[in-house]
């Protein structure tokens, strides 16, 4: 006969585990608490956000690891909001409000983030049910000495771990097919996590240093400008054959003669546009233009009445009307009025200084 | 109840619940999975469709410029650098954008990131760029973007709403399919 012990028989490895999974659960909840205890300093507290937040330009490093400049602004800018009364919760928002939920370091407590969040919840639970069914099975295993038999007066042997008597073994496929459940999915996840930690993607500012001065200046100073134009005209000649029905290929077109003077072909395609779309804006003003040099400023300014009845603010239209009303129609109040409104409209326009030349010959008088 | 009964009863729950406990842990290690290994940059930025936030920004050799000062116009914002490789790569398209949309109601503003004024001034001239450009000295409206490298380019729209970002290089095409309904709207 043996001694009494609890369920009956020596505690098996999995007893163990769970007790020791319980004490260390214990140690880490005590620790956790007594850390979360001490108040922290605004330094300790800004790093904090920061070690939250994602360096946005190597993403793989927190903003508080980051040598990047901007993760340096990014601190600094924390620093301030501190200082300047905000929240952590606060200024995680503000900086999630200009970079997306990306920039969290930790998946946020809402939508798919939430899992992570309850996830430790519940592998806890996933833990305890187990336990309590493993239990539950121990027990019912123990009385139950089924290989004796009334005439063996041997003692009964002890339930073996590797063949226990009425404990129900797996087949080794179910054993293996748990196992890659389990083990799958966490090596997985454990490659992703190394994989991000040890290979930081950068990105340009970080490569600053490796950028050559002067590398790659060919796409700036290359193309010379009647090359460029001429090549314009090319595709835009191109585009109409290929779509004579688009505006938008005869316009692009006329602006490419209008670029080399060409001034009759420019015209021809801003009319093919007015006639597919007789309210298009560019396409009247184009041909506003080419009356009002052709000498007829008023079929000019009915073109461009009609124009900027529909677009009142339209630029180039503006530009165009006080041209012909100042020096077509002499009309000079009228000119200074469109004049002006086209300043306000096109602050940085290509008429500005030839607007503040027109207006400045208008005389006194007449303003 | 016979015992093999029992055995067979007893094998077929616990293969059930140990299932049901690897099919969860599975799914919530992938989704833990999928948001590590998420890339930040594919994201779409969070200021599509919201007001562009605000800034005023001293010139490169220029007069200070403010976003609320352009309301009004369609405002394609770029951020560079003068050691940006990439950035003189898209140099070519934002100056015939500038050129083709500037009397139209089109702002196209550089803003200069992380950047030597000399460097900058020097990179204008060669690159022949005629559009205003401004400094942003502290980062701050970099970060006020959400910038993840440059170049990256916003739309604006009249009202002051981001209508596109674009990360990297942009190309004539995508800003003129942007801007030209914008236009249309604001008439």
């Amino acid at each position: 006969m043996t001694g009494h012990r609890p369920f009956g028989r020596k505690p098996s490895a999995s007893a163990v585990f769970l007790v020791l999974a319980l004490l260390v659960g214990a140690v880490t909840l005590v620790t956790v608490g007594l850390r979360g205890g001490a108040p922290l300093t605004p330094a300790a507290q800004a790093r904090q956000i920061a070690a939250g937040l994602r360096c946005p330009v190597c993403e793989d490093l927190s903003a508080a690891d980051s040598p990047a400049p901007l993760a340096g602004q990014m601190r600094a800018q924390i620093r301030q909001q501190l200082a300047a009364g905000r929240s952590p919760a606060q200024i995680r928002a503000r900086f999630v409000a200009s970079y997306g939920d990306s920039v969290l370091l930790s998946p946020p407590a809402r939508g798919l983030g939430r899992v992570a969040h309850l996830l430790p919840a519940l592998v806890l639970l996933v833990g305890l049910a187990t336990a309590v069914v493993l239990l539950r099975r121990w027990r019912t295993a123990e009385p139950v000495p089924t290989v004796a038999t009334p005439v063996d007066v041997r003692p009964a042997p002890r339930p073996s771990r590797r063949a226990p008597a009425t404990r129900p073994r797996r087949s080794a496929a179910a054993r293996t097919a748990i196992a890659m459940a389990l083990v799958v999915p966490l090596g997985t996840a454990t490659a992703v996590l190394l994989n991000n930690a040890v290979t930081p993607r950068q990105t340009a500012p970080v490569a600053k240093a490796a950028a050559a001065p002067g590398a790659n200046q060919g796409a700036v100073d290359a193309p010379a400008v009647t090359d460029a134009q001429l090549a314009a005209v090319s595709t835009g000649v191109a585009e109409v054959r290929r779509h004579p029905r688009s505006v938008t290929a005869h316009l692009a077109l006329a602006r490419a003669y209008a670029a080399v003077q060409q001034r009759q072909l420019s015209t021809v395609e801003y009319l093919a546009a007015a006639r597919l779309s007789p309210d298009d804006a560019e396409a009247n003003t184009g041909l506003a233009l080419a009356a009002f040099t052709a000498g007829q400023p008023r079929e000019a300014l009915t073109l461009l009445d009609r124009v900027l009845v529909v677009t009142p603010r339209y630029p180039e239209a503006l530009y165009v009307r006080g041209l012909v009303r100042l020096m077509g129609l002499k009309q000079a109040a009228a000119a200074k009025t469109d004049l002006d409104a086209y300043l306000a409209a096109a602050p940085f326009g290509s008429h500005r200084t030839a607007v503040q030349t027109l207006l400045a010959m208008i005389p006194a008088a007449d303003r | 109840m016979s015992t093999p009964d029992l055995v067979q009863q007893s094998r077929r729950r616990g293969g059930l619940w140990l299932f049901v406990v690897g099919v969860v842990v599975a799914a919530a290690v992938a989704l833990l999975a999928t948001w590590l290994a998420r890339d930040p940059s594919a994201s779409r930025s969070p200021l599509v469709g919201r007001p562009a936030p605000a800034f005023r920004l001293p010139g490169l050799g220029g007069a200070p410029v403010s976003l609320a000062g352009l309301r009004g116009q369609v405002v394609v914002v770029n951020f560079w650098a003068s050691w940006c490789t990439e950035c003189h790569t898209e140099q070519a398209a934002l100056n015939s954008t500038w050129d083709r949309f500037r009397d139209s109601g089109v702002v196209v503003l550089g803003v200069d990131f992380q950047d030597s004024s000399d460097d900058a001034r020097d990179y204008l001239a060669r690159a022949g760029i005629s559009y205003p450009t401004v400094v942003d000295g502290r980062s701050r409206t970099a970060l006020a973007y959400g910038l993840r490298g440059i170049p990256e380019t916003f739309v604006i729209d009249a009202r002051g709403r981001v209508v596109d970002r674009v990360i990297g290089p942009v190309d004539e095409a995508r800003l003129a399919a942007h801007i030209t309904p914008l236009l249309r709207a604001a008439t």
